[in-house]
């Protein structure tokens, strides 16, 4: 045990949980929890209001802030309201005041000339703006069999936003990087509360960070970011997990070597097999950084929970990413995957983002075992069977809901 | 298991006042306001009101840019002025205060309770540890190791198989 403990906004030491009844009861839980179908439990999570700029989010972790998006969100349109778009943050040290006027943005490393850039600077340059889902590596983790540790997230940590910013590109070029540049590291406010811990940073490959597609954003749907979402400035990298997604940015930093920092090297590592999938137990397998998003699929208007009338019509209604690409079709299936038809997509409002779709069919005597499915344009298909490893990553089985005659 | 009211807290938004800095040579201007918004597909609706916006705020300028500042600060923030606001080409950036709220969810009696109670918290919320599943103890240990030595938690290693123990036995509602 090394290093100093911060005690810059609480003291953190001090808040020693209590220990309570061993019991557990359903009860306990009042109207305003959800249960999140995590099989093997627990299933139970609070809905909670009390964060700041945000509406009920379903509570995973209160310090440091893990807030899932309730599902029923995901129907009212492909673009995900800002106060309630999931949170995640590793460090517990964030800050509760930022002033745009004193905030800076360095960019420094292997540059001609290193920048100090104000809110002002980055405001002036050209802008830019992208529709694209952020979505946390370990989305679904909850729903991994055998369960895996981590955020014991359900559906909920992704959400889709209009972004409106400068391209990272342009920021580099008012330093000027210099040849032989390999990574562009990302660092923000946020900080570890042991100060010997790894400070969250991440990195993207110089060409990647130039692609001019990545971009530092201080719009999200028209409006700035909340705070826990990253405010003033979040970098957004179009059909990445939300890992590189850096917030609160604060330094820019051009590395003339590989990152070998704890959180690319060692943390939010895949198995570089396809769909990242491993058997529980297995060892051996080459591994990689968590990179590229893969195709999903979901429906938003009927959960296990809903009935149907035999007979009856049934309109079904959902969203659907392509990934790192665009979404190219949309099926569903009622016979468990035998047969698919395509379901009707919605208004395409970018590749990176949601795609509302829709489907018509009629309930049958023991009701609709309902399926969907999307293919992106690189032809990509989500499985039948779920991936699996030891990270909880990149979940993308082709969903199934089962909706009961009545 | 306490109720389900977990969490108690309120939020402050601070923020509004005084035109910060708006600026730019006009040629600057010209050209942010030709060639501002790069599409990268097509969203109308959206690039007309942002482009209705950069053309709005295509006004000559009386204030000075400020000179950036130095070095980024390294630990959070001072706290924002009041009225502090970034305003650029028709973008306003406004300060913001806020505070987070904290949890009394509280963790089952058992051996080892206390322990994991008085060491587990400094950088996380009990709900991290309450809302995993059954894990094994090998994975518990994993855990806790990982903890101490990687994200270097303020535990001493005399108590880990105690919080081990405590957490591969704690009651999972399923």
């Amino acid at each position: 045990m090394a290093g100093s403990i911060k005690s810059s906004r609480r003291n953190f030491l001090s808040g020693a949980a209590a220990v309570g009844a061993a019991v557990l009861s359903r009860q306990a839980w009042a109207s305003d929890s959800v249960a999140l179908g995590l099989n093997g439990g627990p299933d139970q999570r609070a809905l909670s209001s009390a964060f700041p700029q945000k509406g009920s989010m379903i509570l995973q972790r209160t310090r440091p802030p893990l807030l899932e998006t309730p599902f029923e969100v995901f129907d009212q349109g492909v673009f995900t309201p800002n106060d309630r778009f999931f949170v995640r943050w590793h460090w517990s040290v964030i800050p509760e005041r930022i002033d745009p006027v004193t905030y800076t943005l360095a960019v420094r490393g292997h540059v001609d000339r290193a920048q100090s850039l104000s809110l002002a600077d980055i405001l002036a340059l050209p802008r830019v703006e992208l529709a694209a889902v952020n979505q946390c590596s370990g989305n679904s983790r909850g729903l991994f069999q055998p369960r895996v540790a981590g955020g014991q997230w359900a559906n909920g940590a992704m959400g889709n936003a209009k972004w409106v910013g400068v391209r990272l590109r342009d920021v580099l070029d008012r330093a000027g990087v210099k040849a032989g540049a390999v990574a562009v590291r990302l660092n923000g406010l946020d900080e570890p509360v042991v100060d010997t811990a790894p400070d969250f940073r991440k990195s993207l490959a110089i060409d990647h960070a130039r692609d001019g597609e990545v971009m530092l954003a201080f719009q999200m749907n028209g409006e700035q970011l909340p705070l826990l979402n990253g405010f003033p400035l979040r970098l957004v990298v179009p059909g990445w997990y939300s890992t590189y997604w850096v917030k609160m940015v604060s330094d820019i930093e051009v590395l003339d070597k590989p990152d070998d920092d704890y959180w690319m090297k060692t943390a939010y590592l895949i198995p570089a097999t396809p769909r990242a999938n491993v058997k529980p137990g297995e060892t051996g397998f080459p591994v990689e950084p968590i990179n590229r998003m893969v195709p999903r699929s979901f429906f938003t208007n009927v959960t296990d929970a809903s009935t149907v009338k035999i007979g009856a019509p049934v309109s079904l209604r959902g969203i659907a990413m392509g990934g790192d690409c665009g979404v190219a079709g949309v099926d569903v299936s009622f016979d468990k995957g035998s047969t698919w038809s395509p379901a009707t997509l919605g208004a395409d409002e970018g590749a990176y983002g949601f795609r509302r779709w829709t489907a018509e069919t009629t309930a049958g005597s023991a009701g609709l075992v309902a399926m969907v499915r999307c293919t992106n344009t690189k032809k990509e298909v989500q499985p039948m069977e779920a991936n699996w490893n030891g990270g909880g990553f990149m979940r993308n089985v082709i969903e199934t809901v089962t909706l009961a005659a009545a | 298991m306490s109720s389900g009211q977990i969490i108690t807290g309120v939020a402050v938004i601070a923020a509004f006042g005084v035109l910060f800095a708006n600026n730019g040579t006009q040629s600057e201007r010209n050209a942010l306001a030709q060639a501002d918004v790069a599409h990268t597909y097509p969203v109308p609706a959206f690039s007309q009101r942002i482009n209705q916006e950069i053309a709005a705020a295509a006004q000559p300028a009386t204030a000075p840019q400020p000179a950036p500042t130095a070095a980024p600060a390294p630990t959070p923030t001072p706290a924002p002025t009041p009225a502090a606001q970034v305003q650029q080409h028709g973008i306003d950036i406004k300060a913001v205060a806020v505070e987070f709220p904290s949890s009394d969810r509280e963790f089952p009696a058992g051996p080892g309770a206390e322990l994991v109670a008085n060491n587990c918290v400094s950088c996380h919320s009990s709900g991290m540890i309450l809302n995993q599943p059954t894990l094994t103890k090998a994975t518990w240990t994993a855990e806790v190791n990982k903890m101490l030595h990687t994200y270097k938690a303020p535990v001493a290693e005399e108590d880990v198989d105690g919080i081990v123990t405590y957490l591969a036995s704690m009651p999972v509602a399923k």
